[in-house]
């Protein structure tokens, strides 16, 4: 195994026994077998003026459970460069799940100090999705044509405390107004701290309108579309599909999400006895490695 | 003359250094340098602030690089780099130019010089600068006649549908017989081109289509007005091959009028600036 001790190694990767996993996530995942991380693109953008800069590192992940995930994601623990100083984000980072094999596996640091020519070290865990390893991770709700307007029942889904309805086009467009209404409401308790936050107010103003505009495209709905009243506080829902009665993917046209409600655009009617596939975060489908990167280099 | 150079210490952070009565100040704005482990997109972009007597009345400006060297002495001049188009001010400010260098030393704190020159467009200095054409869909399908695109060299034509359709595909056929010429490379080119054109070259109903013949690139802008003399506003445009897509998405009004900038020695204010110092991220 290369020690961290090792010098100027580039996109050197570590992966440490998998019995030093970390204890704040709860249970702890099971061990991944095997992962290994290295990185890719980098790019370190720098700028004087007020937006986009940092330090972006994708991750490539390569391994035998890696094969089998689905997704992944990296909680990060400790980032620094050479000169030492500390390159992890002041605010939360984006833990969510990503697709594996796309370059969206990404971390977003603070920029290093110009004059650093490497990252020493980064340290974190990778956590992989990977569904088949628990039978509870995959939930499919059949003919969910004939459950339209009123709750879903699902054993399998209250034990993992969601709620779902789905929620016919006509009730929903039937609403729009109300829920324009909410959305104004809250624009507006937000407004002061966006104005804060863009710097000026013709900025926050034109964000504000983005915004709005945005979410208006929620009300387009169309007759084929699947809407989708979800609760899942604890977020385990990873991925929501349509499939034929025979497994079968039916590719969506897009989808869109706010809030609880998610909507599935199709262009075709579904057919009659389509189903709802379900990939949930489990605690046996998820396996974790703990992964090190010393002295990656900066461009 | 205006005068001419604008020296500026840590132009990052102080403003724009002295300049002469009436003349034209060019500072540092942000400075960005994005650095990239495979080279995509990467350079340091330096916005240049344009302030002064002259900034006034500016309805477009560009900027060129003559020399920049980083304090380690690395060249930041791009080779073989094309002369940018000149940026349209929104508004009455000038607009902010920005010049792409390439990206500079790792170690190096900042740019130790950086020269060229401004050319600024203000057509206020020349009336010969602004042809007005009224009505042009009495003219359609032949070359306006303002003294201003005659002396410039240029050609401006408002064409009809049948006119563009009939060009468009006489040009697809000059392109296919030059990539059959070219091998398998101008395949490839030629159904790139055709990708990119049945993307962007579709032409809406109420788009106002205006071929630009003009070598020497004098033209600067050409605006659909209505009979008062007021901007029609639009969709944008866009260049495809010589022709210019005014798009619309209401008819313009039928008695609408053009208005044709046109870049005349007179209406040109060129100016060289000096920048040291500044300060990178």
């Amino acid at each position: 195994m290369r020690g961290l001790c090792m010098a100027r190694v580039p996109r050197v990767l570590t992966v440490f026994p998998s019995v030093v996993l970390a204890a704040v996530l709860g249970p702890s995942p099971l061990a991944a077998q095997g992962v290994r991380v290295s990185a890719g693109t980098i790019e370190d953008r720098r700028t004087t003026g007020k937006f986009f800069a940092g330090l972006e590192i994708e991750l490539k992940l390569t391994g035998d459970d890696v094969a089998d995930a689905k997704s992944a994601r990296i909680l990060l623990k400790k980032a620094v460069d050479e000169t030492g100083r500390d390159l992890l984000p002041e605010r939360k980072p984006d833990e969510d799940f990503k697709s594996v094999g796309s370059s969206e596996l990404k971390l977003a640091l603070k920029n290093p100090a110009r004059g650093a020519a490497a990252v020493k070290e980064i340290a974190g865990e990778v956590q992989l999705y990977v569904p088949t390893r628990d039978p509870a991770a995959v939930v499919t709700i059949d003919r969910v044509l004939t459950r339209m307007d009123k709750a879903i029942e699902s054993p399998a889904l209250r034990a993992q405390k969601i709620t779902l309805s789905l929620v016919s086009p006509k009730v929903y467009l039937a609403e729009a107004k109300k829920r324009d209404a909410e959305f104004d409401k809250e624009m507006e308790k937000h407004k002061e701290e966006m104005k804060k936050e863009a710097g000026d107010d013709k900025t926050a103003e034109a964000l504000m309108a983005l915004v709005k505009g945005f979410a208006g495209m929620m009300n387009d709905v169309g007759e084929n579309d699947l809407i989708l009243q979800i609760g899942d506080e604890q977020k385990k829902i990873l991925d929501i599909g349509v499939v034929r009665a025979n497994g079968e993917a039916i590719d969506t046209s897009g989808s869109m999400s706010t809030g609880s409600v998610k909507i599935l655009k199709f262009s075709q009617k579904l057919p009659a006895d389509a189903k709802l596939k379900l990939l949930l975060h489990t605690r046996k489908s998820i396996v974790s490695s703990p992964f090190t990167l010393a002295n990656v280099p900066l461009p | 003359m205006l005068a001419i150079l604008a020296l500026v210490t840590a132009a990052s952070l102080l403003p724009a250094g002295p300049s002469p009565a009436g003349g034209l100040a060019v500072s540092a704005g942000d400075v960005t340098d994005r650095r990239r482990n495979d080279s995509f997109f990467a350079g340091l972009e330096i916005e240049l602030k344009l302030t002064g007597e002259p900034a006034a009345g500016v309805r477009g400006a560009r900027a060129t690089v003559e020399k920049a060297v980083d304090d380690t002495g690395r060249n930041l001049v791009k080779e073989n780099a094309e002369k940018p188009d000149f940026a349209k001010s929104s508004g009455d400010e000038a607009p902010s130019l920005k010049l792409e260098l390439r990206n500079p030393a790792r170690r190096a704190g900042r740019v130790r010089e950086l020269t060229g020159q401004v050319e600024l467009f203000v057509p206020e200095r020349d009336p010969a600068a602004l042809a007005k054409v009224p009505r042009f869909a009495a003219q359609m399908d032949r070359p306006i006649a303002a003294p201003a695109l005659k002396t410039a060299g240029a050609q401006v034509t408002v064409v009809s549908r049948k006119t563009y359709e009939a060009e468009k595909k006489k040009d697809a056929e000059r392109r296919k017989k030059e990539a059959e010429g070219a091998g398998i490379a101008g395949a490839m080119v030629n159904a790139f081109a055709g990708l990119f054109e049945g993307m962007f070259g579709d032409i809406g109903e109420n788009d106002v289509l205006v071929r630009v013949e003009d070598k020497g690139e004098k033209v600067f802008s050409v605006d659909v007005v209505d009979a008062a003399g007021k901007a029609v506003d639009g969709m944008g445009s866009m260049k495809v091959g010589g022709f210019w897509i005014l798009k619309f998405l209401e008819p313009v009004p039928a008695d609408a009028g053009l208005r044709i900038y046109v870049m005349t020695p007179k209406a040109m204010i060129t100016e060289k600036f000096a920048l040291k110092d500044v300060a990178l991220p």
